[in-house]
């Protein structure tokens, strides 16, 4: 306990809670509870609601704001999270906030002087450089005019692409993306798919093949691509690193046909089920649903009175890893 | 020759309910798949529909501020919203206005700054007319921008009052609206008491105001205990149902 609380924090007080009610840190998640008649419970606010009264020790974070009277309140409905003496709330369900590093699927929105507007659910469109991208062929120069001439070849307006987060170029919250990865580039010939960004897990991997011959990227803003597993051609990965939309015009589009269609689809259904119950969506979750709806038709999956049944195995993993990640509680009173 | 009688000898009011009641309230969130943030609301007879998209890229180019987000607001009513059918749903001077009177509530309200370069939009739609539309269609929207996560200074919510034959009623039905009483739709920030819309185009004494102001204030807070104690109710189970937080 001591080493993760601050001396000064002793100083804060907590109002909302009363005093036979014990606030409690989870210490891996952060998350705030407090224990009512001995039941554990996440501390809940809505906006404008009081979380800490004498709040000059405390440190404004996301989702709280301070008031005239230097009392820490909050600005949106969620789950009040404490590191040390950074206090803030998190929504359930916001815009994707961005992260550098992380894996996006987006939308080609607009093609502007050298760069791409890229749609990723975020709060503005994210920009993506002429220059952050590898250009096909995989030749390594430097771009030149003609380049941005035909930057419709590479990816044209509403070319799905999947992309990193390469920076945050001004302090407005902008996002920039870059392709400079022979897994990055143009998508065809999948299902796209869009969920609540605050859904996709954290994993290190968010390129996923299942054994069933299916691909899933599960970008980090919430939109998620499905698609056939692709035999590997080593000679084809070195000359041609991602397809671009001249390719297209030279590839016909693919046919998938029986077996993976149907496991395409199945993936599909499987993420809205995990959606619609509120449940973290990773492969493991995924695969759960997919076991247990192995009797029916791919397109009961997302019938209301059915997701309940076929996500049941995936509610009790994710309350079986709460348990194994010993809820270490430490006393959280300011 | 018989006149409405608006409060009965016992007291109560045509609905049957007591002065200082607000009707019956039940909502709904995350209607549609769409948009960031939706809710269903009904007070009453009175049900309205309200969608929030964004904060999303400024779609008129030219109009995006650098320093805060831009709020774009419309109320419309469906046009079998009210006793006869309307013939065309067209913006019309009432709705327009009431457009402008919400932004202006929820400008006062939603931290722009953290947002610049960004819009928020906020569609309103009033599904059936039972009075007190714009007060419904405040508090609608006030649960979409909490279900769309966008953070806000107070819950906003907003209750009318008015008074006929001198007694002070809250929450005014139609039948109450269109007795011809003068009629005051009040937004308040009740946790920390401010008041961010107040309408009234009648004369009113000042202690009869006084009085019609306080029913509306009390309304406002009665509407806000409901609101948040299903709000909280609602992300619990959310809560509980994940059990976990990321």
């Amino acid at each position: 306990m001591s080493g993760y609380k601050d001396d000064s924090d002793e100083e804060m007080n907590v109002n909302q809670i009363e005093k036979d009610n014990e606030v409690l840190l989870d210490r891996k998640s952060h998350v705030q509870m407090t224990k009512t008649n001995g039941r554990l419970q996440v501390q809940i606010v809505t906006p404008g609601e009081l979380i800490v009264k004498n709040a000059s020790n405390a440190l404004c974070g996301h989702g709280t704001f301070r008031d005239d009277q230097d009392q820490l309140l909050s600005s949106v409905c969620g789950i009040v999270e404490r590191v040390n003496k950074l206090i803030s709330v998190r929504p359930l369900r916001a815009r994707y906030p961005g992260e550098v590093g992380d894996v996006v699927v987006g939308r080609i929105t607009e093609i502007t002087g050298k760069r791409w507007k890229v749609d990723i659910q975020a709060r503005q469109d994210a920009v993506m450089l002429l220059s952050s991208v590898n250009l096909p062929g995989g030749v390594q120069r430097r771009k030149t005019n003609e380049d941005q001439l035909n930057m419709r070849s590479v990816f044209a307006e509403n070319d799905l692409i999947v992309a990193e987060v390469h920076s945050r170029p001004n302090r407005d919250g902008s996002l920039q993306l870059q392709t400079r990865s022979s897994r990055y580039g143009k998508l065809e010939n999948g299902v796209f798919v869009r969920v609540y960004a605050a859904l996709v897990k954290r994993c290190t991997q968010h390129f996923h093949t299942f054994d069933f011959g299916v691909q899933v990227i599960l970008g980090n803003n919430g939109y998620i691509w499905i698609t056939k597993k692709t035999p590997v051609d080593e000679n084809k990965q070195k000359s041609m690193p991602f397809y671009t939309s001249a390719d297209a015009d030279k590839n016909e589009a693919e046919v998938i046909e029986g077996k993976d269609r149907e496991n395409i689809c199945r993936v599909r259904n499987a993420i809205l089920a995990l959606q619609s119950q509120f449940l973290p969506i990773y492969p493991a979750t995924i695969l759960d649903v997919i076991e247990m709806s192995k009797g029916m038709e791919s397109k009961e999956m997302t019938l209301p009175d059915i997701t309940p049944l076929i996500t049941k195995n995936a509610t009790a993993r994710i309350q079986k890893k709460m348990e194994e990640e010993d809820m270490e509680v430490v006393e959280g009173g300011y | 020759m018989s006149k409405i009688e608006f409060i009965s000898p016992e007291g109560l009011r045509v609905d049957g309910r007591r002065p200082q009641e607000v009707r019956k309230i039940n909502y709904r969130l995350n209607l549609f798949s769409r948009a960031d943030g939706s809710a269903y609301y009904e007070q009453g007879n009175t049900r309205v529909l309200a969608a929030v998209y964004g904060p999303r890229q400024v779609t008129r180019r030219g109009a995006s501020k650098h320093d805060r987000a831009i709020i774009n607001c419309e109320y419309s009513m469906a046009t079998f919203s009210t006793g006869e059918r309307r013939k065309s749903a067209k913006r019309d001077r009432r709705s327009t206005e009431i457009s402008v009177v919400i932004r202006q509530t929820f400008e006062s309200v939603i931290l722009t700054h953290l947002y610049p370069r960004t819009q928020i939009d906020i569609f309103m739609q009033v599904l059936q007319a039972d009075g007190g539309t714009r007060c419904a269609c405040i508090n609608a929207a006030s649960l979409a921008l909490i279900d769309a996560g966008i953070p806000m200074r107070d819950f906003v919510v907003s209750c009318a009052a008015g008074m006929i034959d001198g007694v002070a009623l809250t929450d005014l039905n139609y039948i109450e609206d269109s007795a011809g009483g003068p009629d005051l739709p009040l937004a308040i920030l009740p946790k920390q008491n401010k008041i961010c819309l107040l309408q009234m185009d009648s004369k009113l004494t000042i202690e009869q105001y006084e009085e019609v102001m306080q029913m509306a204030v009390e309304g406002c807070k009665q509407i806000h205990a409901v609101l948040d104690a299903k709000l909280k109710d609602v992300t619990d189970q959310l809560v509980n149902k994940r059990k976990t937080l990321l």
